[in-house]
């Protein structure tokens, strides 16, 4: 490790010596850990103490969704520096989509409530498909995480076979996506979708759908505006 | 289904209190009503050794004690869970290494925190249904009634039920514990079919494996390791054909790219130490048992004999690298000191403790308390009509380590005139010599050898290198091997040009070898050849 920070002649102060990512990485997860005891404590919280008024209601509602989203961002962080380190435990199995909707739905557990938001799931209870239900479920819960922050008042799950892929859609009836960010996310090219230029949530779901695949057919993310509550679409189709 | 729940048992393990609270809570809130909370995977053996629990509730990280996968390991160890029984483990920790450690011993659920109330009803009232859909077949299997397992699974798979999928797994793991390879693979390939799925895949090389075609089932867990880096179970598969195959070199790196997959199995730690000192290599042997102690503290592998055996590996090590052995040789004179309040050991145990303490002060240093301790242990030996061959050989290794060289030198030849004829026992005291005696080590120099040669006279000099090195390795002492390693390398040099590397390597052989040899030894003029060419090639630049 430090041999190779030498060589590119880089500053020989000791620090230097150190696999900077590497450092993040442990940093970023004793972070995730610290946040994962604050949402439970909130989560207590606002089960103990309902809120009283419209205020208190708002600030619990902030308050939920800024620390899920961080949450949310350091997963992936880490998931991203295992991709990079070809770390990932990657694990095909069968898994029933509508059982991943239930359990992401569930993390997200008074989320949307709070934020007076409708969530709605349009699923075939006995619809499976192949997948990695870990990755897959942290892609829709940041998702959702997402659309709730971005919805007027409905959200919509939906997942249906077509054309030997499985396609799922998240749907709002929010204002939608921003012109250039339905640019960059090409399926024909998913290279093009680097961390410099969208989201990093984008760029996560892109590099997991894209480890996904059957033969030469390779996942892939899509973003639209419109669909049926008029707002934005997230769109992630699996082989 | 509520109504039920009140009739189940529930444990949940976990170090922190607040969240025993908060998850017994929850719990209670869902329906629970039978709820037992431990803060230690100890305590959760002791109960679970007293009831049975229908449902475990067990955070994988348990503060100082046993962690959550080792407690699910002896529970199925000491046969306390039935398969209808739930484990359901839980972290907060998402670092590769838990989740590896989670998918490796496979318990029925992997849940991350933070939860949701939301989250366990679900997962728990799923778990429970599949639980009363396999239910039956649990009985059957428990029973030992294959006919009504295998009936009872193929009846599910052709409902095309959710748990189709895991009955085809089951009917394939039952049809190969009854020897029905046949049958096994028809299931295996059904499920290829749709999927090319990583345990599919690796049963059909194990039913090539209860074939005794090693070889197929090589390639095939090799290409699926090369698809899936993560499938441990391919690995353990590779290991059994690579063990039916003797091909120890490979077996080691198999394992050890095992333990990288998943480090915190104990037992895939103690299979590589083992490997590892079988082929010489002392400092991955001595790094692997280091781990074995280490995470094994609070598991059924803290024993008096894998103690002993990280001891053994760090004095191998020491041989082979003083300065980086060093911090080792430290922690296990400790180790060693403690095992006497720590294990009841019987007296050759308690022997092999000794003489390897007495090594590891030697070398260390310490010549004054290794004398003490080994004329202690002759005391006891005195008066032993019996010695066995591996507390014969540390007794020379003993002698070896405080520079006794005389005395080491004529027990060793004492043990050559008493085993004479006792292959096995000749075997191990083959790398205590400067040439080998029994016929196997007699075979492996001649055919590390002649393949060597055959290398260097192609100008192979890495190929002849690779050979020399592994039987130099495990026969540290050979002078003919070292000589010929030497002279490949120089080889190597003429060829490739001067490397520092290579030239210390050879000047640390030679150091080894004039400490065995004097003018009159058979190896002695080419080992004035090889000096000189070497001092030629280091200073041709």
């Amino acid at each position: 490790m430090s041999r190779l920070y030498s060589k590119k002649g880089e500053s020989h102060h000791e620090l230097a010596e150190l696999d900077f990512s590497m450092v993040l990485a442990s940093s970023v997860h004793d972070m995730k850990n610290s946040l994962g005891m604050l949402l439970n404590s909130l989560e207590e919280v606002i089960t103990e103490t309902p809120p009283q008024s419209e205020g208190q209601k708002r600030n619990f509602s902030v308050l939920k969704y800024e620390a899920s989203r961080i949450n949310s961002e350091l997963i992936q962080l880490l998931t991203i520096y295992r991709f990079k380190e070809d770390k990932l435990p990657f694990h095909l199995d069968e898994n029933y989509i509508s059982d991943t909707f239930e359990d992401q739905i569930a993390r997200n557990d008074g989320l949307f409530e709070i934020r007076g938001i409708e969530l709605s799931v349009d699923c075939d209870p006995d619809l499976a498909w192949f997948y990695d239900n870990e990755l897959v479920g942290n892609v829709i819960h940041n998702v959702l995480i997402n659309s709730s922050r971005y919805a007027k008042s409905k959200v919509h799950l939906s997942a249906a076979v077509k054309e030997d892929h499985l396609n799922i859609s998240i749907e709002d009836d929010g204002t939608g996506f921003p012109d250039f960010m339905l640019d960059v996310v090409s399926p024909e090219d998913p290279s093009k979708l680097s961390i410099n230029n969208t989201q990093l949530g984008l760029f996560f779901a892109g590099k997991i759908a894209h480890f996904h695949h059957k033969g030469d057919s390779r996942g892939y993310i899509k973003l639209e505006n419109g669909g049926k509550l008029g707002g934005g679409v997230f769109k992630i189709s699996l082989p | 289904m509520a109504a039920r729940y009140k009739d189940l048992r529930v444990l949940v393990v976990d170090d922190f209190n607040s969240f025993r609270i908060t998850l017994n809570k929850i719990l209670y809130d869902i329906g629970f009503r039978k709820i037992d909370s431990v803060g230690t995977g100890e305590e959760a053996l002791v109960l679970c050794d007293q009831h049975r629990f229908d449902l475990i509730f067990c955070d994988y990280n348990l503060g100082k004690g046993k962690n959550g996968q080792q407690l699910l390991e002896e529970l199925r160890l000491k046969k306390l869970l039935k398969p209808q029984d739930i484990f359901i483990l839980l972290s907060a920790e998402t670092s590769r290494y838990v989740v590896m450690s989670a998918f490796d011993c496979e318990p029925d659920a992997y849940l991350t925190k933070p939860i949701t109330s939301k989250v366990i009803d679900q997962r728990v009232k799923r778990l429970l249904s599949r639980r009363s859909e396999l239910l039956s077949i649990y009985n059957s299997m428990v029973a030992g009634d294959t006919k009504s397992t295998v009936e009872q699974l193929q009846n599910i798979i052709k409902k095309n039920s959710r748990y189709s999928m895991d009955c085809q797994k089951l009917l394939a793991e039952t049809y190969m514990k009854e020897n029905l390879l046949k049958e096994a693979e028809q299931v295996y390939r059904a499920v290829l079919e749709v999927r090319a799925l990583d345990w599919a895949q690796v049963g059909l090389a194990n039913i090539k494996i209860a074939q005794g075609d090693y070889q197929t089932a090589a390639k095939w867990l090799e290409e699926i390791i090369d698809a899936t880096p993560n499938c441990l179970k391919a690995y353990d598969a590779l290991v059994i054909a690579l063990e039916a195959l003797n091909n120890e070199e490979k077996l080691q790196k198999v394992k050890e790219k095992a333990v990288e997959v998943s480090p915190m199995s104990i037992g895939r730690q103690v299979s590589l130490a083992k490997t590892a000192m079988d082929n010489g290599d002392s400092e991955v042997a001595a790094k692997a048992y280091r781990k074995t102690v280490k995470f094994g503290i609070n598991s059924h592998y803290n024993t008096a004999e894998n103690k002993l055996s990280y001891a053994k590996a760090v004095t191998r090590y020491y041989d082979d690298d003083a300065d980086k052995a060093e911090d080792m040789a430290k922690e296990a004179v400790q180790l060693i000191n403690q095992m006497d309040d720590e294990f009841l050991m019987d007296s050759e145990l308690k022997v092999k403790s000794q003489l390897l303490g007495s090594q590891l002060w030697a070398l260390q240093g310490e010549v004054n308390k290794a004398d003490a301790i080994l004329e202690e242990v002759n005391d006891t030996l005195s008066h032993k009509a019996y010695v066995d061959i591996d507390i014969e050989i540390e007794l020379v290794n003993a002698l070896v380590a405080k520079h006794d060289t005389d005395k080491a030198q004529k027990k060793i030849q004492d043990l050559i005139e008493k085993y004479k004829g006792d292959q096995s026992s000749l075997e191990k005291i083959d790398p205590l010599l400067l040439e080998p005696v029994s016929e196997k080590g007699k075979k492996d120099l001649a055919a590390a050898n002649k393949k060597g040669i055959e290398a260097y006279k192609t100008r192979n000099y890495d190929a002849a290198m690779e050979f020399f090195d592994r039987v130099e390795k495990r026969y540290p002492r050979y002078i003919g091997i070292k000589l010929n390693l030497v002279q490949a390398i120089i080889g190597k040099i003429r060829a490739e040009g001067v490397s520092e590397e290579l030239i210390n390597r050879c000047i640390a052989m030679f150091d080894m070898v004039e400490s065995f040899i004097d003018a009159n030894s058979t190896h002695y003029d080419r080992y004035r050849q090889l000096k000189d060419m070497l001092r030629q090639v280091s200073s041709a630049t």
